[in-house]
């Protein structure tokens, strides 16, 4: 994509421009530099005036023992088994639910798309109570991966933004093709699996990854729904331990790196479907 | 002569009925996951939730109507005044200042130069950060004794402030890391930049339009659709502030009660106090804020914001 650029720096201004966006971004870097550098320190010099720019020497174990002392693992194959099962909901539902708003005409579609729209200013406090007092009745808080079941049900009946997404790019998707099908004798599931799904793979990697970063970052549902350490999702599991060893810095951030790498990777792979995401919701 | 196309039988008035209804079933059938989600995932909460505001409950016996209590009881209470208070104050702060920077960085990161992706996704990276891990890594960098940040304060010769252990700096600290994670509101602001054609600024160039003057008469007109989406989305996101001050706090909104933000004191009623009713006051009166700030936003949005044709 050419960059239309409106220059405001022209010629010589341009090194001007470098120098500010360095150091921009020097400062954006810095935290996520100084976390990893922290979780390589050993402890005398974690707490040192002035402070040390690189650790000397490097110490690995504080990661294994991070992950010795957090129960760290566990939480990440919490995460990974929760995370999954919501994606997969999230997949099946937001596709079926996009093909009607998107490829379906009929009464009352736009109005209920609005109602669609009008529920993502909802703040989650707002349904919160009731529906913890629900779950615990049917005896789904705290009790192994069942307790899971308040995050994931949700997820099976869709959710606004990921409609909204997925409706946009099915919208995009040019009517020749499943006019085709249908006269064939295709119908509308049909359609929708063989055409628009194979067509979306670009929304269908968006959503999942959005849904991916959506589990491991949250932390209010897990805190309010998961009550025992053992289910913890990886939020919660570093939160926890950072209540437990306040001052053990070099093994939270080592925790916290092991939290945030996984993020950054999927990050530096898929940028271009984070920006995509961004930009469809803000300007459609 | 009647037109002959009007003229339909009641047999064919019938069918084109029918065929009406199959459709809207049809379309029913396909989006039926949102709805079993909205009736039992929204629906039902809100009115749920507005039944226990007018209750006592404990979550353990069944709730007891005791009528607007709740709701008095919650004017008379100094914390809730305080994470009201909290939360206005810095909702009042962060608005404007994430408009402005976002958008400056935008402008920045939208000029023609070697490299600027890499400055776009160095930017942009914090903003993907999980939150619990922001807010510990941030509380290390703001530590006052051993942090980086009043280390390099002292090397220019500046005493750093205490930061999140004092009341009067939780609030800039807060402001602080949450710009760092500006990037994808930067983002926004940068498609919506890349969306005003080229000619409009190469147009006002022939004028003999200064830079600034076309920040101001070209870049900020045209970016208002974006601001007011954005500016949707600050309101939302500040009412529902939660986990940067829970984990900074401990859950306890400390330092005198600073970090004791709306959903937080929400968050503590219901799960630390088991008070659910008057949670689920604190709860209903959110949403009703939430929804008048909405609309406000919406019918004054007609007089700022301008949709090109």
């Amino acid at each position: 994509m050419a960059t239309r650029a409106n220059d405001l720096f022209p010629g010589r201004l341009k090194l001007l421009l470098h120098a500010i966006l360095i150091l921009i971004s020097l400062a954006f870097l810095m935290p996520i530099l100084w976390m990893v550098v922290t979780s390589l320190k050993v402890n005398a010099q974690v707490f040192t005036w002035p402070p040390t720019l690189l650790p000397d020497p490097v110490q690995w174990e504080n990661y294994p023992q991070a992950l010795a002392v957090s129960n760290f693992g566990r939480y990440l194959v919490n995460t990974v088994i929760l995370a999954a099962v919501v994606i997969l909901g999230t997949l099946l539902s937001s596709c079926l639910v996009a093909y009607g708003f998107a490829r379906l005409e009929w009464k009352g579609r736009d109005a209920v798309f609005v109602l669609v729209l009008a529920t993502m200013i909802l703040p989650s406090q707002v349904t919160m109570i009731p529906l913890y007092v629900v779950f615990r009745q049917l005896g789904l808080i705290g009790h192994g991966y069942r307790g899971y079941l308040p995050m994931i049900l949700p997820a099976w009946c869709g959710g606004a933004y990921y409609i909204f997404l997925m409706r946009q790019f099915f919208m995009g998707i040019p009517h020749e093709l499943s006019d085709a099908a249908r006269i064939d004798g295709c119908s509308d599931l049909g359609i929708l699996w063989r055409i628009i799904v194979p067509l979306a793979k670009p929304a269908l990697v968006a959503v999942t990854i959005f849904s991916l970063v959506g589990t491991w970052s949250d932390f209010l549902m897990p805190l309010v729904y998961i009550r025992d350490p053992e289910y913890f999702t990886i939020s919660v599991g570093l939160a926890h331990f950072q209540g437990r060893y306040m001052t053990q810095w070099n093994q939270l951030m080592a925790a916290a790196t092991m939290m945030v790498i996984p993020v950054l990777i999927i990050f530096a792979f898929a940028q271009k479907q984070f920006v995509q995401g961004i930009s469809i919701t803000g300007l459609k | 002569m009647p037109d002959p196309v009007v003229v339909t039988s009641r047999g064919q008035r019938a069918r084109r009925l029918h065929v009406e209804t199959l459709k809207v079933l049809k379309g029913v059938s396909f989006i039926s996951p949102w709805i079993i989600g909205f009736i039992a995932f929204t629906i039902y909460p809100l009115l749920a939730s507005l039944y226990y505001s007018f209750t006592d409950f404990s979550l353990f016996g069944s709730p007891r109507l005791i009528g607007l209590a709740n709701y008095s009881h919650l004017f008379a209470d100094p914390k809730f005044t305080k994470s009201m208070a909290n939360t206005v104050v810095f909702l009042l702060a962060i608005v404007p200042a994430s408009i402005i920077v976002a958008l400056l960085l935008a402008i920045l990161v939208n000029n023609d130069i070697r490299g600027n992706a890499i400055y776009r996704t160095v930017i942009y990276m914090p903003s993907v950060v999980p939150a619990v891990a922001a807010a510990m890594v941030w509380m290390w960098i703001l530590n006052p004794q051993w942090g980086l940040l009043n280390a390099g304060l002292r090397i220019i010769g500046v005493q750093g402030p205490p930061w999140l252990s004092s009341p009067r700096w939780t609030k800039p600290s807060l402001l602080l890391i949450t710009l760092w994670t500006i990037g994808s509101d930067m983002i926004l602001y940068l498609a919506g930049l890349q969306d005003i054609p080229i000619d409009y600024y190469e147009a006002a160039s022939l004028d003999g339009a200064s830079a600034l003057q076309k920040v101001f008469r070209i870049t900020i007109p045209l970016i208002t659709p974006i601001m007011f989406f954005h500016l949707i989305n600050a309101f939302i996101w500040a009412f529902n502030y939660f986990t940067t001050p829970y984990i900074i706090s401990g859950g306890t909104g400390q330092p005198a009660d600073s970090l004791l933000f709306y959903s937080l004191y929400l968050y503590q009623n219901a799960f630390s106090y088991l008070k659910m009713g008057y949670a689920s006051a604190m709860a209903w009166l959110l949403f009703v804020l939430v929804l008048i700030c909405t609309v406000v936003i919406l019918k004054t949005s007609k007089g700022w914001v301008h949709y090109g044709d």
